[in-house]
């Protein structure tokens, strides 16, 4: 067990827990085991999208003890809740290993707390059949993307994108060519690994995924895996 | 070089481009003193008001022709939180693009006086990826005291004062 504070370099951060829930077998992680500092719960969000168009399906706010207690009296709305109405509360929601969040923080310096159990083992995200999965790097470790390998993206019609924390545009697109493909296109291995989609002149297999960071997956293909390494070796 | 040729003669990139809804807030609400001025947190014990926010696309750097359909409102009576806040429809901003708005609130009191505020026009670019965010207090929108909406009745003789007024100079001409 263990614990980890991110903190968001911007305003559109994207982020995922780097633990897994406690105990839990299908290791997922729980919103309401995520604890947050310096989150305004009338200005500040996260946002979950929706694999299916990348829209945002569900948005939450986090009210720490030193609100609850100003606004309420007491610590009884400590917590995730709606931020439109603060009347549904998020912290039961269950979310794969993997799966991130966008931020949309006007507070500077928010500290997003993980805590739970390592996912031990090289683990396979298998993305079958959605086109944006948003996907965190869920290893208390910082990673490059090189330290990722896929099965089944076509480095022709499939990408992921790190977006931009200022404004959460697409600030960097990657593809992944497996061995199959550099050897069919190419004739041998040597073009494995992440590049720029649009050239193949750029390898993205030094960039940086800090642990609790994310990328936005824009695929078209329907059987894409991508594989995180053992976070212990 | 020729791999890369190789490579690119196959390749199709497409771009991401999403509509998106907007969450606004008027931050913290207090409750109007008699004078106008600021009183306690607004929340479930000390009244309730409605918040109305009006969306306008930019017309080169000032606000432009409203963005229809996006009237929000926030009746904050059962509300733990004194803030009126809202989510706008999915699809109603482009991303990436700059609009307008401005909110007014008004007091709902059972009986009484009614106050109301109106803050000032601020813009606000929405994201390249998700919804955007709206805090009025953030951007230093909200004003700093109420203003007393008069009465029916008051309003009623303000009018035919108004009136009166337009009659007496048209005779004397």
């Amino acid at each position: 067990m263990g614990y980890q504070t991110v903190t968001a370099s911007g305003q559109y951060f994207s982020s995922g827990a780097t633990f897994v829930s406690v105990g839990d077998i299908n290791g997922q992680w729980l919103l309401g085991d995520v604890t947050v500092t310096g989150m305004d719960p009338f200005s500040d969000f996260i946002q979950f999208l929706s694999t299916a168009n990348a829209s945002t399906i569900l948005m939450a706010t986090y009210v720490d003890e030193a609100t609850s207690i100003s606004v309420v009296g007491d610590t009884s709305m400590v917590g995730w809740w709606d931020p439109a109405t603060f009347s549904i509360s998020y912290d039961n929601e269950m979310m794969d290993a993997g799966t991130a969040f966008l931020c949309n923080f006007t507070s500077t310096g928010v500290e997003l707390l993980y805590s739970g159990e390592v996912l031990v083992g090289a683990t396979t995200l298998d993305l079958s059949g959605v086109q944006y999965p948003f996907v965190a790097n869920f290893t208390p470790n910082d990673l490059v993307l090189g330290d990722l390998t896929a099965t089944g993206m076509d480095p022709f019609s499939d990408f992921v994108q790190f977006l931009s924390t200022a404004n959460a545009s697409t600030e960097v697109m990657a593809t992944y060519v497996d061995e199959a493909t550099s050897i069919s296109v190419v004739g041998d291995t040597s073009m494995v690994g992440w590049w720029d989609p649009a050239t193949f002149s750029i390898s993205y297999n030094s960039q940086s995924l800090p642990a609790g960071s994310a990328f936005l997956c824009n695929f078209t293909s329907t059987g894409v895996m991508i594989t995180f390494p053992d976070p212990v070796l | 070089m020729k791999k890369i040729v190789m490579m690119m003669a196959v390749a199709l990139v497409a771009g991401l481009a999403q509509a998106a809804a907007v969450n606004w807030s008027t931050g913290t609400i207090y409750a109007p003193n008699p004078d106008g001025s600021f009183g306690a947190m607004a929340g479930a014990t000390t009244g309730s008001y409605l918040a109305t926010v009006f969306f306008f696309a930019d017309n080169g750097g000032v606000a432009g022709s409203a963005v229809a359909g996006l009237t929000g409102t926030t009746d904050n009576s059962t509300a733990a939180f004194g803030s009126a806040l809202n989510a706008t429809t999915s699809d109603s901003f482009a991303a990436e693009t700059m609009y307008w708005a401005y909110v007014t609130v008004t007091t709902l009191p059972a009986e009484g006086t009614y106050y109301t505020m109106t803050s000032s026009m601020v813009s606000f670019t929405t994201p390249g990826t998700g919804n955007g965010g709206v805090n009025f207090t953030t951007l230093g929108a909200m004003p700093t005291e109420w203003t007393v909406v008069p009465e029916p009745t008051s309003m009623a003789l303000l009018a035919f004062g108004v009136a009166a007024l337009g009659l007496r100079r048209r005779f004397r001409k």
